[in-house]
């Protein structure tokens, strides 16, 4: 008895490395967000204040707002076009399915940084595209400003729709031919097929997929930085500038606001469950 | 029929279209000589290139992302591996507990845990706020779910509980055991999720740029400090910067494709089919069963 | 002649108790079973043998030597895991070879080929485990096992993934191999006929209690209660109190009357030929019919419940259903539980 104690003392000295790693950078550093939240901007006193500042901001609710916009809008826009192409995409035969999928496989990977510069410089203010375009005389584009709401918007959509292609189409795998059979055997069309059984297999995966691009498109920061700088009002940029910035450091608001994000992102995944639990009872 | 295919064909095309022009059109600006007033450029040169790969900075900046990938991924290789097979085998009622712990920064975006960590460590009494130490913490909980799930699958498809009982019933000790049997089935499987993890770290500038920032210039500050300059040249870092990122992934995917109907490459996708194996997990060993 | 001693041996997780003070002796080369349904504890006791689980009280004794706190590499016992368990990263050979090489044994070689050769395996020496059949695994796994001569050999239902045709092979090869070796074995399973046909000693287990133990023969014609005799035969378990109504006796004492389904006779009604002397007699109707092969089984419904009576299957004996009948119940092969 004794000896087997010795050895797992022995095994736990193992994980000790582990443990730190997770105290000090992931555990402790959330802690220390929460407890700086809930500081005054002198880091002294213990107050609610900073919560109350940005509720009784404009700017900040601002910010919140639009960043729930821009993440509701991309995932919306991108969760439709993906289950329409990821359908189309089903039809096609095994070998070509595995080339699309591995290019919405390639293009998911160009996000962030670059993928911003690449917008610039097809649709920035001197983009190729903008120039061009100008000179053929179409004038689409001619309103259009990249460093804008629209400009995120796009940007946003494109980061987001191989993630959702990706993600949705392995579920209509699931969807069994032996399914279409069986309902049309029964008298089903096409049409009920879909409204009674195939919508409700999908649902699931488009409510997960949801929410992970909702979540996704909260935590984006370096697309919007990169684009827009700090010319437009989104919640990860306002984080970033008051605890990271070179003018007007306010860690303890930054906390706050970044608590906020946080409890956004758990409500995302807590709604993602429960939908999931709701929609379909068969899973539980 | 025939005609319901036009649609899809439609669709699909379009939707290929949109996804590569922004990469095609990147590519042919890097290499582009003269071009403002047609379709396609009406020149091409090399130029972009001879001069990216002429810039120290650049081999600089490409030498500190390397840096900092070896070491986070080698780290979290050499304490994962062993953490996560003392824990399946030995302590499995703390499973849970590892789980939840090693999922979580996959719910924490970057920017939120910056804030943290600028706290913790820019006073007390561990001061590497603006080094690259900092990053490498920081990157070691990033990859943390991918590698938990890559290490964990692993273990799981191969059995290596009920293997490592039958290893040390024909003599072997815990070390042993870990070494001739559980070692060698699962390095292809930790090597796929490694690969993931380098590209991950190689794109990643949130931390980079909050943290760190000009003070350790990786590739992407630099490629971010580049974009105000001559757009032909900073095509040419991001497109020597992509095709370093399909490299990894390319061989993710043959790896992958060797095992699996359709290859799990985007570290994302992975997260997701493993809420899915949660929910569905019923159903899953329902089919197993048949 | 003990040669395996499982001493008073009690284990449990967190509120429930798993292995209930169990005491069993095993002789050498004697082949035991471990029969019972899943959860009856059968395989943690089998694990703790191997020192794969921890016990919390009692001791555990093999050729006289005390194993309770050994680790398993130290325990000189070989197991066979229900899914094998094999190397795949390692061929055949190197999967059999694996202990020697780790104990540092000499001759590894001629010792793994005459295992390949008992075990009916040569030619597959180079084969990694994906390429070789489920019962060819099997093979592969036993021979691992038996290589290191170990003294007591374990196995845990290890013909359960198997089908039928394979594993009715492989039992009896089992049991050559192991009359070969004179090799003390402890087998787990949940099939009651398995146990019958391998075991010199059966030991049926149910809440982590041994309830009954003895050879085939005796735990199929005396089992100690209720359990043991719904689970080790069809027995006719019928309540004393309905079975004295049905027999209109008195003398009977005792709770519960069991009786195996083939020494139950049928008679037509109105046959006079009957030995009240010997038998009791039940009047019923024939139910239901069943054939499984070599066996006809009739339900015949009596008064206070359903017997079943099985027949070997031949003309003479075919009734109707629907059809009267006598059930003759052979005084001496009533068990009182």
């Amino acid at each position: 008895m004794r000896k087997i104690k010795k050895q797992k003392i022995y095994l736990l000295a193992l994980l000790l490395p582990f443990i730190m790693f997770v105290i000090g950078f992931e555990i402790g550093p959330l802690v220390a967000m929460i407890k700086n939240s809930f500081y005054a901007d002198n880091g002294i006193q213990v107050t609610i204040n900073q919560y109350i500042t940005i509720f009784k901001s404009k700017f900040y609710l601002q910010a919140i707002q639009n960043s729930l916009v821009i993440s509701l809008f991309s995932a919306v826009v991108s969760v439709i076009i993906a289950v329409i192409a990821a359908y189309s995409i089903t039809k096609f035969s095994q070998k070509i399915q595995n080339r699309i999928l591995m290019i919405t496989n390639m293009t998911s990977n160009f996000e962030g940084i670059p993928l911003s510069f690449s917008y610039i410089i097809l649709l920035g203010n001197n983009g190729l595209f903008t120039l061009l375009f100008s000179k053929i005389g179409w004038d689409v584009f001619a309103d259009f400003n990249l460093y804008s709401w629209t400009g995120l918007i796009l940007v946003y959509v494109y980061f987001q729709i191989p993630l959702a292609v990706m993600l949705i189409y392995p579920s209509y795998q699931g969807i069994k031919k032996q399914w279409k059979e069986a309902s049309s055997l029964l008298g089903g069309s096409t049409s009920s097929f879909w409204l009674h059984i195939g919508i409700p297999v999908l649902l699931p995966s488009i409510v997960g997929t949801f929410s992970i691009l909702f979540a996704n498109a909260m935590g984006a920061y370096a697309t919007a930085y990169a684009l827009v700088g700090s010319n437009y009002n989104l919640l990860s940029l306002q984080i970033a500038s008051l605890v990271a910035s070179d003018v007007a450091l306010k860690p303890q608001l930054g906390s706050a606001l970044g608590v906020l994000l946080a409890a956004t992102m758990i409500g995302a995944m807590w709604f993602n469950g429960r939908m999931m639990r709701r929609i379909r009872r068969d899973l539980k | 029929m025939k005609s319901s295919l036009t649609i899809h064909k439609v669709i699909v095309g379009l939707l290929v279209i949109y996804l590569l022009i922004p990469l095609v059109g990147t590519f042919l600006f890097s290499i582009a000589g003269k071009w403002d007033h047609t379709i396609l450029p009406e020149s091409y040169t090399m130029k972009w290139y001879i001069e990216l790969f002429q810039d120290e900075r650049f081999y600089d900046a490409f030498r500190r992302t390397l840096f900092l990938i070896v070491m986070s991924v080698g780290l979290s290789v050499v304490i994962m591996l062993p953490t996560i097979f003392i824990i399946t085998v030995y302590f499995s009622k703390w499973e849970g507990l590892l789980q939840a712990v090693a999922m979580l920064p996959y719910g924490i975006p970057p920017i939120v845990g910056a804030v943290g960590l600028i706290k913790v460590y820019s006073d007390g009494p561990i001061q590497i706020a603006g080094t690259p130490w900092i990053l490498i913490g920081a990157y070691f909980i990033t990859i943390l779910p991918f590698m938990y799930q890559g290490i964990r699958n692993s273990l799981r498809t191969l059995n290596a509980v009920q293997l490592v009982d039958a290893a040390e019933l024909l003599g072997a000790t815990k070390f042993q055991a870990f070494r001739t049997v559980v070692f060698p089935n699962i390095i292809s499987g930790i090597l796929v999720s490694t690969l993931l993890s380098v590209a991950l770290l190689f794109s990643e500038f949130a931390f980079a740029n909050l943290l760190v920032g000009g003070r350790f210039e990786t590739l992407q500050i630099y490629l971010a400090d580049k974009l105000n300059s001559s757009g032909h040249l900073t095509s040419a870092i991001v497109i020597t910067y992509y095709s370093m990122i399909l490299l990894l992934t390319g061989t993710v995917l043959k790896l992958t494709f060797r095992n699996e109907k359709y290859p799990v490459v985007s570290n994302k996708k992975r997260i997701l089919s493993f809420f899915r194996k949660q929910y569905s997990h019923k159903n899953t060993t329902l089919e197993g069963e048949k | 002649m003990s040669y395996v001693t499982i001493d008073q041996v009690t284990k449990g997780y967190e509120n429930q108790v798993v292995l209930n003070d169990i005491s069993l002796v095993l002789k050498k080369g004697e082949f035991a079973t471990l029969l019972g349904q899943s959860g009856c504890g059968k395989s943690t006791l089998l694990r703790s043998i191997a020192g794969l689980e921890d016990v919390d009280l009692g001791r555990i004794l093999i050729d006289g030597k005390d194993i309770t706190n050994l680790s398993p590499r130290q325990r000189e016992v070989g197991m066979v895991f229900q899914s094998y368990a094999l190397f795949p990263n390692m061929n055949v050979f190197d999967n059999i070879a694996y202990g020697l090489k780790m104990k540092k044994i000499k001759n590894i070689k001629s010792r793994v080929k005459k295992m390949i050769e008992m075990v009916d395996l040569i030619g597959k020496e180079e084969s990694y485990p994906h390429q070789l059949s489920g019962g060819q695994q099997q093979r592969v796994a036993l021979a691992r096992a038996l290589v290191m001569e170990p003294k007591v050999l374990l196995l845990d239902e290890p013909l359960s993934a198997l089908d039928a045709k394979i594993r009715k092979n492989l039992q009896k090869e089992l049991k050559r191999i192991q009359k070969e070796l004179d090799i003390t074995t402890i087998f787990v399973t949940h099939d009651q006929e398995e146990a019958m046909t391998m075991s010199d000693r059966i030991f049926v287990m149910n809440k982590g209690q041994v309830v009954q133990s003895g050879s085939p023969s005796e735990i199929y014609t005396s089992p100690v209660n209720t359990f043991v005799a719904k689970f080790i035969g069809n027995y006719n378990v019928c309540n004393m109190e309905a079975f004295r109504k049905l027999v209109r006796s008195t003398e009977l004492k005792g709770n519960e009357v069991a009786i195996r389904p083939e020494v139950l006779q049928l008679v037509s009604v109105g046959e006079d030929s009957l030995d009240l002397q010997e038998n009791w007699v039940i009047k019923g109707i024939i139910k239901d019919v069943s054939m499984t092969g070599n066996v006809l089984r009739y339900e015949v419904e009596t008064e206070e419940s359903v017997f079943l009576v099985d027949y070997l299957h031949h003309r003479g004996n075919m009734f109707e259903q629907g059809a009267r009948v006598h059930i003759l119940v052979p005084k001496k092969e009533c068990i009182i539980l």
